[in-house]
């Protein structure tokens, strides 16, 4: 399931999800939510927008509103679609109404996996008001695409020990074998990084001893996103234990990404 | 005392084989002099010498002078002990694309340039997408742009709070950003807004038209910041470019370091590329994709073409001077072209599609031209001038010059020119252009003029001997031998037409020697023989005598009617030459005269209906000068002649004929008749001396051949000037019948020793009284006169007496 927008942001997080998609060989399931509340807000008598070009006010119609949504819409599925042609996967696409979070959320419950921009359409956030809410609250996998568009690099994968982290350890390796693509593992101790590495290797079993391993400090983990960028990282792997142990610093740590990040619960 | 024919001695000068101390011609060394063209040769040494300007050389002479490869063989030479010229080389003049800037550098050095230009071209990319992919452009630039991106982020951010605290939302539409009363995260519904208070609603106003004045300023400095971005990553771009593009150009600047103008074009180069670099490293067309690959296949995609150097003369592998034969002189091969390119209907060119003319690639050294072919092809000849006279190299086309075609051209900047033009040309040509072109004397000073023949001495004959050896040599013939060698030289001779010159149309030579060589082949001879050079003489006759044949059985068949016995009042055999295609034979011809009262006319018919030409006008009125000198200085001449060419249908040229002439009216006014077996040629002056003419061996020979069909009688002859002998080559036939005393070749001096020989009459001597004696020609011609004389004034008499005295006159 991706959410589409018709952003370059969404465009970004289509290319991430055909690349899955064409890796776990899945369906490509495209969904479009017109927001209700830009169409209550160009109902209201006082609403007009400005420009952002020219910085002049224009007033607000319910039926150009619409209108322009329905453009978008219809780009968004052309983007969907011929993505999808182009990597030979099936696809879907529908557009729903209503509030932009809940409806997703509401609709990825049908889902294995959600795929969104990380950057929103609102401004002032760097991490999309969108994204934010999901990745506290989204029960499956999460998948949050940069601008930039996904590139080739190796998997990285955050390990922390637990059982989560463990689902993330084997999805990771799973993914890289299927894309043929190094693993690197991010060992975040909580005690003797020694063990946590055994941890790891068993649970990858096979393919444990290809995987390169690294240690986190976790004092420093927001570095990681520089590091990450420095050696050219396709995909991040972590539980969302993880990220939301960043607090605050979560929203900011993800943009400074430039991979895309599959989050774990 | 009567002329004496000729012993057959005199007919012909042979050449002793016995002279030449070697058996075959195998023996005898190549000689490198040019035989017999002393002048021309001194002439072609002095204008190659001579480094000035306007000394060009034209060599003119005869085509079969083989001038060309004797010039050639001297440029050659000379340009051996000469150094190489420069490469000539241009490039883009980025500033003025249409004005490429030439290059000029020493030998070799163009296409090493261009070689190095091209490896750092392929290394180019590759080096600046390393710079711009590295790690460290890379976070340079996105710091430029995160920090805008963070301010804006950060102003609409503030903005976004400072709402939120109002109980607003600063929302983004599809087209702008608008501001939205919120509650519970989702916007008010016009029901939910109305009902609202009045106050609550304009205070809701207020809030949202501050917040809007602040969005405003906030998006006011997008623009700004945007541009701030631009310039800043330009400038990072710049920077990043110049180090890695110095870094690949440092290097041939080091190697180039002592031609300024390489180091000025590497200059040009570094700026343009560093300001170019966006497309450098990631051509973005600004055209759709399939225009972009149609553009690539027309090599105008935006690439690195710019930036190599177009090597138009190359002398990496020359080791002396050039010598360049331009055999088709067309305009574009002397001054060489622009080409264009078709693309998407329009012709397009650039620096490197340039291409070189003979010039170009005859630059310090000799180039060598037709001047026909020159005058031939359109706009060569004034080409060549303008560049002769500017003495720089200005590649245009003579379409760009007349406008004809308006697309983009280019104007390359000048090459200096430095070379020795020959031109080749016949002698004609020469003198019409010297006299008609004033800049022929003005750009080529030099003439080499070509002999024709050279002196028949010994040591000319030794000479000429070693010439047929070498040519045999050269063009790979079997040897000849001794006799072969003598008969060779006979035969150049009788082409000279003079029994003391020999040809120097060596190409005729060669074509003997090759024809000789064919006739040994045949026999499997290994040398030549003189009986192979007769044959290839007998064959080469035979092949173009059709028209001679003819000519001949129509006079044998008494078509055509010439009497080669009796004798006959007024009428006298003459002899013409006809040349066609290369082989000229003699023709006897009936030349007639007869007389009538007049007023001392001559009436040439052939002059009155326009078939003749003036020399032969010119000789028919000398005529009458010598008439009027001998006979009427007393009295005027009192008769009307004509004369005429029996069954002549064609022009009559040359006065060779009017001795022949002067006999038949002399025949005619004596009435006394001239031998029919004799035939007579030769020009006339008005005191009565017979002057030499051309082609004399054919005219005999001519004149033989139709005897000797019908039976040669003893009696028959031919009348030539005296001056002539000198002249004769007779072949075999005539010489033997002439030794046997069957046919006889008399020289004359005066038409008085011809008339004796024609009439067997004395001419006879004027007394102290002026008075000839009885019986001879001139007394019977004298006598015949004043009895016209004494007719024509009893007709004037009584015609005055009939009109009164009227203009009886009217006629002298």
């Amino acid at each position: 399931m991706v959410a589409l927008d018709a952003s370059r942001s969404s465009l970004a997080a289509l290319e991430a999800a055909a690349d899955l998609a064409v890796a776990l060989q899945a369906e490509l399931s495209g969904l479009f939510v017109e927001d209700e509340n830009l169409v209550r807000l160009a109902g209201l008598p006082l609403a007009r927008e400005f420009d952002p070009i020219s910085a002049r006010p224009r007033s607000m119609s319910t039926s150009e509103l619409r209108r322009h949504i329905a453009a978008q819409a219809r780009r968004a599925q052309q983007a969907l679609s011929e993505r999808a042609e182009r990597h030979k996967v099936t696809w879907s696409f529908r557009t729903v109404r209503g509030h932009v979070t809940r409806e997703l959320r509401a609709a990825a419950s049908a889902a294995d996996l959600l795929v969104l921009g990380s950057r929103g359409r609102s401004p002032g956030c760097a991490v999309g008001s969108t994204a934010r809410a999901l990745l506290h609250e989204l029960p499956i996998l999460l998948l949050l695409a940069p601008a930039a568009g996904p590139r080739r690099g190796a998997v990285d994968v955050i390990f922390d020990g637990t059982e989560v982290g463990e689902r993330a350890l084997v999805l990771a390796s799973d993914l890289a074998l299927l894309r043929d693509l190094p693993l690197r593992v991010l060992l975040v101790p909580d005690g003797a990084p020694e063990r946590l590495r055994d941890h790891a290797e068993a649970a990858l079993g096979e393919h444990g001893r290809l995987a390169a391993y690294e240690e986190l400090d976790p004092q420093r983990l927001q570095n990681t996103p520089a590091r990450l960028r420095a050696r050219g990282c396709g995909l991040l792997v972590a539980s969302r234990a993880a990220l939301l142990a960043l607090g605050d610093e979560a929203a900011p740590w993800v943009s400074d990404l430039h991979c895309p990040l599959l989050v774990v619960d | 005392m009567p002329v004496q024919p000729l012993d057959a001695r005199s007919l012909w000068r042979s050449c002793d084989p016995e002279q030449f101390d070697f058996a075959t011609t195998a023996q005898l060394e190549d000689i490198q002099e040019v035989v017999g063209q002393e002048r021309a040769t001194d002439a072609v040494r002095f204008g190659m010498g001579i480094r000035k300007p306007g000394f060009h050389i034209f060599a003119l002479g005869p085509e079969e002078a083989d001038m060309q490869r004797v010039v050639r063989r001297f440029l050659e030479e000379r340009a051996a002990g000469e150094p190489v010229p420069p490469d000539i080389c241009y490039v883009d003049n980025f500033e003025e694309s249409h004005r490429p800037t030439a290059l000029i550098l020493p030998a070799g050095k163009g296409s090493e340039l261009a070689q190095d230009v091209n490896r750092v071209l392929e290394e180019l990319r590759a080096g600046l997408e390393a710079a711009f992919e590295s790690e460290e452009y890379q976070a340079r630039r996105r710091g430029i742009e995160e920090e805008a991106g963070e301010e804006h982020e950060q102003a609409l951010s503030e903005l976004s709070d400072k709402a939120k605290a109002q109980g607003l939302a600063l929302m983004r539409t599809p087209v702008g950003f608008a501001f939205a009363p919120v509650r519970d995260g989702d916007v008010l519904s016009s029901e939910e807004l109305s009902q609202l208070s009045e106050e609550a609603t304009e205070a809701l106003q207020a809030r949202i038209e501050r917040l809007e004045e602040e969005l405003q300023q906030v998006l006011h400095q997008i623009p700004r910041r945007q541009r701030e971005v631009r310039d800043r990553v330009r400038e990072l771009n710049r920077e990043v470019a110049e180090f890695a593009v110095r870094d690949l150009l440092d290097e041939l600047r080091s190697k180039y370091e002592r031609f300024p103008a390489v180091l000025q074009h590497l200059d040009r180069v570094q700026r343009h590329m560093v300001e170019n670099v966006r497309q450098l490293v990631r051509p973005e067309p600004q055209v759709p994709p399939e225009m972009a690959a149609l553009m690539e296949g027309a090599g105008r995609a935006p690439d690195l073409r710019r930036y190599r150097v177009n090597v138009l003369v190359d002398h990496a592998e020359s080791a002396t001077a050039p010598v360049v034969h331009e055999e088709n002189p067309t305009h574009p091969n002397l001054i060489g072209r622009v080409e264009y390119q078709p693309l998407l209907g329009a012709l397009v060119t650039d620096f490197t599609m340039l291409k070189p003319g003979a010039l170009h690639r005859a630059n310090g050294g000799y180039l060598l031209l037709d001047a026909r072919q020159v005058l031939l092809q359109p706009f060569a000849w004034e080409g060549l001038k303008r560049v002769l006279s500017s003495g720089e190299l200005r590649t245009e086309s003579p379409r760009d010059a007349l406008g004809l075609v308006s697309t983009v051209s280019l104007e390359p900047e000048p090459v200096p020119l430095n070379v020795k033009v020959v031109l080749l040309g016949d002698r004609l040509l020469y003198y019409l252009l010297s006299e008609l072109e004033p800049d022929v004397p003005r750009l080529f000073k030099v003439a080499a003029d070509f002999a024709d023949e050279m002196d028949r001495t010994l040591e000319g004959e030794q000479l000429y001997a070693r010439l047929i050896a070498t040519l045999a040599s050269q063009d790979e013939l079997r040897p000849l031998d001794r006799d072969a060698v003598a008969r060779v030289i006979e035969r150049s001779a009788r082409l000279a037409g003079d029994a003391e010159k020999l040809s120097v149309h060596t190409r005729g030579v060669l074509d003997l020697l090759r024809e000789a060589d064919y006739w040994a082949g045949e026999e499997e001879a290994a040398t030549i023989s003189a009986g192979h050079v007769q044959t290839a003489i007998d064959q080469w006759t035979y092949r173009s005598d059709r028209i001679r044949e003819r000519t001949q059985e129509e006079i044998l068949r008494e078509t055509i009617y010439i009497d080669t016995d009796g004798s006959v009042v007024g009428q006298v055999n003459g002899l013409s030459v006809l040349t066609i295609g290369g082989f000229s034979f003699g023709r006897p011809s009936r030349i007639t005269a007869r007389i009538q009262l007049g007023s001392g006319k001559v009436l040439d018919i052939e002059r009155e209906v326009e078939l003749s030409g003036p020399i032969h006008s010119k000789g028919v009125l000398i005529l009458a000068g010598f008439l009027g000198g001998r006979y009427a200085r007393e009295s005027p001449l009192s008769l009307a002649a004509s004369l005429v060419f029996e069954q002549s249908y064609s022009g009559v040229e040359g006065d060779s004929a009017s001795s022949t002439e002067l006999y038949a009216l002399l025949s005619a006014i004596a009435e006394v008749p001239l031998a029919q077996g004799m035939a007579v040629t030769g020009s006339v002056n008005q005191h009565g001396a017979v002057q030499p003419i051309g082609g004399v061996n054919e005219k005999i020979e001519g004149f033989f051949d139709i005897c000797a069909a019908r039976g040669l009688t003893g009696e028959q002859g031919v009348i030539i000037p005296a001056s002539n002998v000198k002249h004769l080559m007779l072949e075999a036939r005539v010489r033997d019948a002439v030794a046997e005393g069957k046919f006889h070749v008399w020289p004359v001096r005066t038409i008085d020793e011809g008339m004796e020989i024609l009439t067997g009459l004395p001419m006879g001597e004027a007394d102290a009284s002026g008075t000839y004696p009885e019986g001879s020609v001139n007394r019977l011609v004298v006598d015949r006169l004043a009895a016209l004389a004494e007719v024509r004034r009893e007709f004037a008499g009584e015609a005055g007496a009939e009109g009164g005295g009227g203009p009886e006159n009217n006629d002298d």
